[in-house]
Order: C-alpha cells, then sequence, then structure tokens
C-alpha cells in the first residue's frame, strides 16, 4: 500500500537523480524524461508493496536503469545528436575539484563511453550503490560490473591526462 | 560501497562525482511538476510520453490512496484513552441511516466499464475483489458485481456520504457490503445485509488520542463464516503508529474493540486475516525481516507475537501478498528482492498453526529483475504475473499445489504491467489495468484505467 507522504517523498527527493541518470544512459533529455515517466509508472503499480523506506531509492534506480536499457532497445535506431549539438557550459561551473576544461573532457569521456558503463559509473560513484546493488540494477554479475567500472574510469583518466 | 575503487583511481573517481554532480544539478532544473489533469482515453495509445503523465497518475493515486487511508484531519473532539480493553460496539438506531429509496444490488441495473465508457479514474483502492464479489467506488455510486465483473448493479451511497470520503469498501461472496468512512475521530462503518433494502450503520471509536493524529488508514476484511473485522491505524510512518481493531462474528451488526497493547502491534498494518474470533495474522511493516513482517493473536486482537517464517532467504527485502485462508492454513504469497545481484523470486509462505509459524512450500519461483509481480491466491490457487524475461513480457505463473509445481501462460490482450490483478474463480481473473500517454509529443496527455477479465486461466483477456 501506498503512504502519501512517502510517494510525496520519493518524487521530492529522487526526480532529479532519476531524470540524471537516464539522461546518462541516453544521452537524450527528451528520452530521459520518457525513462523516467515508465519508471514512475512502475513504481506506481509496485509501491503499495515497497515496505522498506529505505530501499526507495535503490529500488527506483534499479527500475529505471531496467526501464531504460529496455527503452533504449525499442529506439535504438535513433541516434541521440543532443552531445555533438550541445557544447554548452556546464551547470555549476568547476566543481569537487574538476576544472572547466576538466569537466568537458570528462562530460566528452563519459558521453563515448557504453551506456552501461555510464549507468554503472554514476550508480556507483555517484549514488553510492554497491558493485552487487549497481549489478542487480544493470542486470549483469558484480564481476561485470568492476569491469565496466575499471574500463569507465580508464578512459576517464586518459581524458585528464 | 566503493569499496572497489583503487588509489589511482581517485582524481578520475572524484571527477566522475562532479560530473554526475553537474547532470544533476541540471536535472533539478529541467525537473518540473506537471500540470496535467486524467482524463479518458479518446484516441489511440502513443508511445510519445512525459514525466508529467506518469506525476498526473501519481497525484491521482496520491489523492486515491489519501482517501482510502483517510488522510483527512479529524474534526471531532478526541476520544478517551481507555486502556487495553475489549467491548461491544452495537449500533445505534439513530446512527442508522434509512435513506430515500435506493436499489438494491441488482444485475438488471448492470454497467459495463470499458476503456471509453468508464466514468472515472480507478485507482488501487477503488476496485477490490473477494471471489468472484467485487465492488468499484463511483463518482457518486458504488457498483457490486457478484459473478466476477460480468454485470454490476450500482447502489447509491449511504445518505450523506460521497465518494471521496470512502475511505474502506468490503464484501464477499453471500456476504453484506460494507463501506467506512471517516467521520470525528472514529470510523462511520455502513452495512447493506444480503437481501437488505438500506443501509445500516455502526460508529467504530478507535479510542485512541485525537493528539496522536488522525487515522490514515481503514481496513475491512471479510473474515470466514459472519467474521468481518475492521482495523484503523495511525501515525503511519513514526514510531507512536497505533492500531484499533474491531471484530465482529455477526457480519457487522456489532463489533468488538481490541486494542493492541503487547507485541511488535505498533507499525502500519498492510492486511488483516483473521481465520475465526480469536486468531488472526498480520502483515506489517516497513521491515526486512521475517520477524517484523508477520505477527498474530491468539485473543481476537489484544496482545501480538512475532510470527516466525522459515525458509526464505535471510538477506535483503521482502514483499508480502494478500494472506488468504485455503481450508484450516494460511497462505501468502513472499517476493523476495534480494541486493546482492540475484534475481528477485516469488515464495508460497503457508501456515498450518493459524499464523503462529509460515514456512516456505514447495520452490520458489523466479520473477527476474521484476521489482513488483502481482499476485492473486483464491482458494488453492495462485496466480503470479510478473515479467521475469529481458524483453519485459508478462507472464502468469499458476500453482495449484502450494508452490509444488509451476506452469505458465502468455496472457494475450492483457497489456503489460497490470496494476492489480484478482482472482474471480480457479480459472477466472479481473485485472485493473491502468495506461496513460499523450496524443502528441507532450501535449494532449492522458490517462485511463479499466478492468479486464479472463475466464480461461489468463490466456485471454477481454475488456470487462
Amino acid at each position: 500500500m501506498v503512504v502519501t507522504d512517502q510517494v510525496d517523498e520519493l518524487v521530492a527527493r529522487h526526480g532529479a537523480m532519476l531524470l540524471a541518470l537516464a539522461h546518462t544512459i541516453s544521452n537524450d533529455w527528451a528520452e530521459a524524461e520518457d525513462i523516467v515517466q515508465a519508471t514512475y509508472e512502475i513504481a506506481l503499480r509496485n509501491l503499495h508493496r515497497l515496505r522498506e523506506p529505505a530501499a526507495a531509492r535503490a529500488w527506483l534506480l534499479r527500475i529505471e536503469s531496467r526501464e531504460a536499457f529496455r527503452i533504449q532497445r525499442r529506439m535504438r535506431r535513433f541516434v541521440s545528436l543532443e552531445f555533438h549539438v550541445q557544447e554548452k557550459g556546464d551547470i555549476g561551473g568547476a566543481e569537487g575539484g574538476a576544472s572547466a576544461d576538466e569537466s568537458v573532457d570528462v562530460r566528452r569521456a563519459i558521453a563515448g563511453l557504453p551506456p552501461r558503463t555510464r549507468a554503472a559509473l554514476m550508480l556507483h560513484h555517484y549514488c553510492g550503490l554497491s558493485v552487487e546493488e549497481t549489478a542487480a540494477a544493470l542486470g549483469v554479475s558484480p564481476n561485470t560490473v568492476k569491469t565496466q567500472l575499471r574500463k569507465g574510469l580508464s578512459r576517464v583518466r586518459e581524458e585528464l591526462r | 560501497m566503493n569499496s572497489n575503487r583503487t588509489p589511482t583511481d581517485d582524481l578520475a573517481a572524484t571527477a566522475v562525482v562532479s560530473h554526475f554532480r553537474r547532470e544533476v544539478a541540471e536535472a533539478q532544473l529541467r525537473w518540473r511538476a506537471p500540470k496535467l489533469a486524467p482524463r479518458p482515453m479518446d484516441g489511440r495509445v502513443r508511445s510519445a510520453r512525459w514525466p508529467g503523465a506518469a506525476l498526473a497518475v501519481l497525484v491521482v493515486c496520491v489523492v486515491a490512496v489519501g482517501l482510502v487511508f483517510g488522510g483527512l484531519a479529524r474534526g471531532g473532539p478526541g476520544s478517551s484513552a481507555s486502556a487495553s480493553q475489549s467491548e461491544t460496539q452495537s449500533p445505534s438506531p439513530a446512527m442508522s441511516a434509512s435513506p430515500a429509496p435506493i436499489p438494491s444490488p441488482n444485475p438488471s441495473t448492470s454497467v459495463t466499464p470499458s476503456p471509453t465508457a468508464s466514468p472515472h479514474f480507478l485507482s488501487y483502492g477503488q476496485v477490490g475483489f473477494h471471489g468472484a464479489s467485487g465492488w468499484m467506488v463511483g463518482a457518486s455510486t458504488l457498483s457490486i458485481t457478484r459473478d466476477g465483473g460480468r454485470t454490476w448493479a450500482e447502489m447509491a451511497l449511504p445518505s450523506g456520504v460521497i465518494s471521496s470520503r470512502v475511505v474502506a469498501v468490503e464484501t464477499a461472496p453471500g456476504r453484506p457490503v460494507w463501506l467506512a468512512m471517516l467521520e470525528g475521530a472514529g470510523v462511520r462503518l455502513y452495512r447493506w445485509a444480503v437481501g437488505g433494502a438500506a443501509w445500516s450503520a455502526v460508529y467504530l471509536d478507535p479510542a485512541i488520542p485525537a493528539t496522536e493524529g488522525p487515522i490514515q488508514a481503514t481496513t475491512i476484511t471479510a473474515g470466514p463464516g459472519r467474521l468481518v473485522t475492521v482495523a484503523a491505524t495511525v501515525g503511519i510512518g513514526t514510531s507512536a503508529a497505533d492500531e484499533s481493531l474491531f471484530v465482529s462474528t455477526d457480519d457487522g451488526a456489532a463489533f468488538v474493540r481490541h486494542l493492541p497493547t503487547s507485541g511488535n502491534a505498533h507499525t502500519y498494518w498492510h492486511s488483516v486475516t483473521f481465520v475465526d474470533a480469536k486468531s488472526g495474522v498480520v502483515a506489517v511493516g516497513p521491515g526486512t525481516s521475517p520477524g517484523v513482517a508477520l505477527i498474530h493473536t491468539t485473543d481476537g486482537g489484544t496482545t501480538w507475537s512475532d510470527t516466525r517464517v522459515s525458509g526464505l532467504p535471510s538477506v535483503g527485502y521482502y514483499y508480502l501478498g494478500m494472506p488468504a485462508i485455503v481450508g484450516s492454513d494460511i497462505v501468502v504469497t513472499a517476493t523476495t528482492w534480494t541486493q546482492d545481484g540475484t534475481d528477485s523470486s516469488t515464495y508460497i509462505l503457508v501456515s498450518h498453526d493459524r499464523g503462529a509459524t509460515f514456512a516456505v512450500s514447495g520452490a520458489a519461483l523466479p520473477v527476474g529483475n521484476d521489482p513488483g509481480p502481482v499476485t492473486t491466491t483464491l482458494g488453492g490457487v495462485t496466480w503470479v504475473s510478473a515479467s521475469p524475461s529481458p524483453s519485459g513480457t508478462d507472464s502468469i505463473f499458476e500453482t495449484s499445489d502450494a508452490g509444488k509445481t509451476w506452469t505458465s501462460v502468455t496472457p494475450t490482450g492483457l497489456p503489460v504491467g497490470g496494476w492489480e490483478i484478482f482472482l474471480t474463480g480457479p480459472s477466472s481473473a479481473v485485472a485493473m489495468v491502468v495506461e496513460n500517454g499523450c496524443a502528441g509529443f507532450k501535449t494532449g496527455c492522458w490517462s485511463r484505467s479499466y478492468l479486464m477479465g479472463t475466464t480461461d486461466g489468463g490466456r485471454t483477456w477481454t475488456n470487462l
């Protein structure tokens, strides 16, 4: 069953993160919105069964990751041009130890990674999911996630040199 | 977390975190509250969607659930906070509603919900089935079916009751219709007896201090024989959650009130299942271990003890379906949601001792990465609707021997992800389907919900 406060809290707390993850996977904000909608549809159908509020975030991320790649399979004939035509400045400027130039390089490096690797990087390094949780969200083995993380960071490291 | 990061990755990892922080910041700017009103669909389904549609569904669901759970402030004075006691509450003549002529439930006045004819948006809590008997709360009426949703009879709501204030409804084959609304600090429970011609009413005083907040959840459950229980909960989501339980053995003419005083009773009650007036089991939450998720009583609901569950994986999360009474047993589904990289599985739990203990029966049913398979149990039959394959296609799995063997069918005509499925017979069921979409790209967005039925074990589904 759903408790109103929990629903409101889920939306308020995780909406932007879900949209960002969807964009990380799709490289397209419009498609990202579709993914977030699909995620909420699934979550709404099942929210009354979620008994552990502390697990809600990982639960939503898992639903979205699964749904994002399902949608991507459907739409793989389309190619996102957003990254190539939108070399805009980064919101928030340089922060966290990376300069503006570095952030552009990092953005380019991450955008060039396979979608699952991008998702693994965000789920693990930003969202704080463990390797096992990331693997569950992406439907792959923990060893695969470790490989994706290693290759992803290696690619970013090359851009920073 | 992040335990696999090596020191040489620190700079790169920091850059990655900074990158995603900026991504979230931009997403935060793009994230917007939708303004969308659900309406029946008048065109074909389009795939173009936007978060607003989902949020509109969300808003509707929140409103509906809020209504169902009675998220309304108490308007009346506080009630007395007597200690643990049991007492009888009989309907007061003054409280018995005898409204103007009300048509009795009669299939001759049947209505047929359809995607285009549904007069209102359905959501969880507005439709329910107990075997072949079901109910649906409309804008100004209550519709009742006794044949698994094929025909519906409209009933006028009790005088002075509007649908938005209905917080719970229940009926079962051969049983009255019960309807609850909040009134003051308590619950006004209306009853339409089998063969009756009008609503009668009884006021249930939860005896919970008004300072503990409004009633947030009201649950009516028809049990065996003429048993019916009503549970009212306040303080959901807090350590001060409190419940009052009312038990009737005469189909709701009179109730005995129980105020739980011991055991792990002070959490949110998801379901209430009594096998007789003394013995019952309640699924409570939140919880991550079997001992927290089920509690049982042997004294009608005054004292509660943790129920021991054996056979489930010892790690991760799980959630329970609605417990069902099968003969002298209680059967409930449990779907594990482990976070160690393994897929989810659904188990059948059976209690042979009136809810004191449960044990896994049969084999686990793998349900892939499905975060929430729909389960329903009626008699000795359990269905699990899930999409364990990467394609996302739903399958319906059935067991009629408590999980020892499973068969599966691919439903035809049923949209993927039906919100809820109710078994109405050994091979028949009703599904409440929720869909939404947009007429154009992020324009003309709509939501609709409707009922579908199957009579061949879930193979083919048609609109009801």
